[in-house]
């Protein structure tokens, strides 16, 4: 494997955009009210800059911090998106209107990123199919995800979750990986269990009850 | 690609659901647009501090409480320079427009216009150049010590400078040119943002 492939493979095993973007709004934010200080040492001018170049940095740092964890730490990818997006509304007001609107989008789109991405389960072999989906439910399906992902035997489920199938199909018709699973189409009953949870779930719940 | 990546570790590469990243980010960016909207009616103060940039500020009238002024120097990259630093405790500026070059593009903000003017607190400013056409002072001291000014707390200059305050002071056509650091909570009514050229 040549290092650009590692490089992507990593790239591609994590939010990496999303942090990347988190990065970015941080070092933008810290660098308004600091650049002068970073730039040109001039030490002396925190005290005039006060409580509004504290927070201005504080938010900065904190928002670096939460994307370099999304990619070390991709497990907790919800709460440093979700943490992510905060620090970027919490800065309109308190730095440099949100770093002149930069930072604060960034931020914000950063931390939606993060938050909504989720690995792939691409099962090269069926019979790995069952124990990937097992072990890896996204966490928004994992209440739902007991109704279509129990019958562990696909076969039987492929029947019993018809309907099931067309409205995740329906509801998860955009992703552009969506074609492995349609043509895998004879576990129906795995790859809805890795498929988007909030979604799904609402879709799913006027059909069952 | 994702075939090799399975085989040597399973489940090693994600996407963003997009639908998730719609719900994550339209509350956000509504309640940013809320504060955006808030702020511009001047109900939320927002914190501004700017340095390293050349920062444009003018406004068409100034009036404040609480006025020091002395002279200090910053280190930039050529060297010293020498700037005044005005500090205002407590400030309303009409007409204000600010204009602060970020990289390649210009940003220009303008709020304060329509009989509703920005209010400004514990505002300083280090500038490089001040202009205005018309100054009132009211209760001047000029060349007190500038460690000894006691207008606008927990601001003075180095002891032994040379300073001055007032209890108020009114400056029409104000024009300043900052040159490292403006600190301050602004309430900005009237805000308007956008890329464009200077005030």
């Amino acid at each position: 494997m040549t290092r650009r492939e590692r490089w992507r493979g990593w790239r591609r095993s994590r939010p990496f955009w999303g942090g990347l973007l988190l990065v970015l709004a941080g070092l933008e934010l810290v660098a308004i009210p600091l650049s002068g200080v970073l730039g040109h040492g001039a030490i002396k001018l925190v005290i005039y800059i006060g409580i509004g170049g504290v927070f201005g940095v504080l938010i900065g740092l904190l928002l670096i911090a939460a994307g370099i964890m999304l990619w070390v730490n991709p497990v907790h990818r919800v709460f440093y998106g979700i943490a992510g997006i905060a620090l970027g509304i919490v800065s309109f007001p308190a730095s440099n209107l949100g770093g002149f609107f930069l930072g604060m989008l960034a931020a914000i789109v950063g931390g939606a990123i993060g938050f909504a991405w989720a690995p792939v389960e691409a099962p090269p072999v069926p019979a790995a199919a069952g124990a990937i989906a097992d072990e890896e439910p996204s966490a928004g399906s994992g209440i739902i995800a007991g109704a279509p992902g129990d019958p562990a035997d696909e076969t039987s489920g492929a029947d019993t979750f018809t309907p099931d199938a067309d409205t995740f199909g329906a509801d998860a018709g955009r992703p552009e990986e969506e074609p492995a699973d349609a043509a895998g189409a004879g576990q129906p009953g795995t790859e809805p269990a890795g498929q988007p949870g909030p979604g799904a779930g609402l879709s799913a719940r006027p059909a069952g009850r | 690609m994702p075939d090799e990546d399975s085989k040597t570790r399973p489940s090693v590469h994600g996407k963003v659901r997009w639908r998730r990243f719609a719900i994550a980010a339209v509350p956000a960016v509504a309640i940013a647009g809320t504060l955006v909207g808030l702020t511009a009616q001047g109900a939320i103060a927002s914190s501004i501090s700017v340095s390293g940039q050349e920062f444009l500020v003018t406004a068409g009238q100034l009036n404040g409480t609480g006025f020091e002024q002395f002279g200090g120097q910053v280190t930039g990259s050529g060297g010293p320079r020498p700037v005044i630093i005005s500090a205002i405790k407590s400030a309303s500026l009409s007409n204000l427009c600010q204009s602060v070059t970020v990289g390649p593009v210009t940003l220009r903000l303008t709020a304060g216009g329509g009989g509703s003017p920005v209010t400004a607190d514990n505002l300083v400013v280090d500038a490089s150049g001040q202009t205005g056409s018309e100054a009132i002072f009211h209760n001047i001291t000029i060349g007190q010590d500038a460690g000894t000014l006691s207008e606008d707390p927990g601001t003075a200059g180095q002891p032994g400078g040379f300073g001055q305050q007032a209890d108020s002071i009114t400056i029409d056509n104000l024009v300043q040119h900052t040159w490292l650091t403006t600190a301050g909570t602004f309430t900005l009514p009237g805000l308007s943002i956008g890329f464009g050229g200077s005030c």
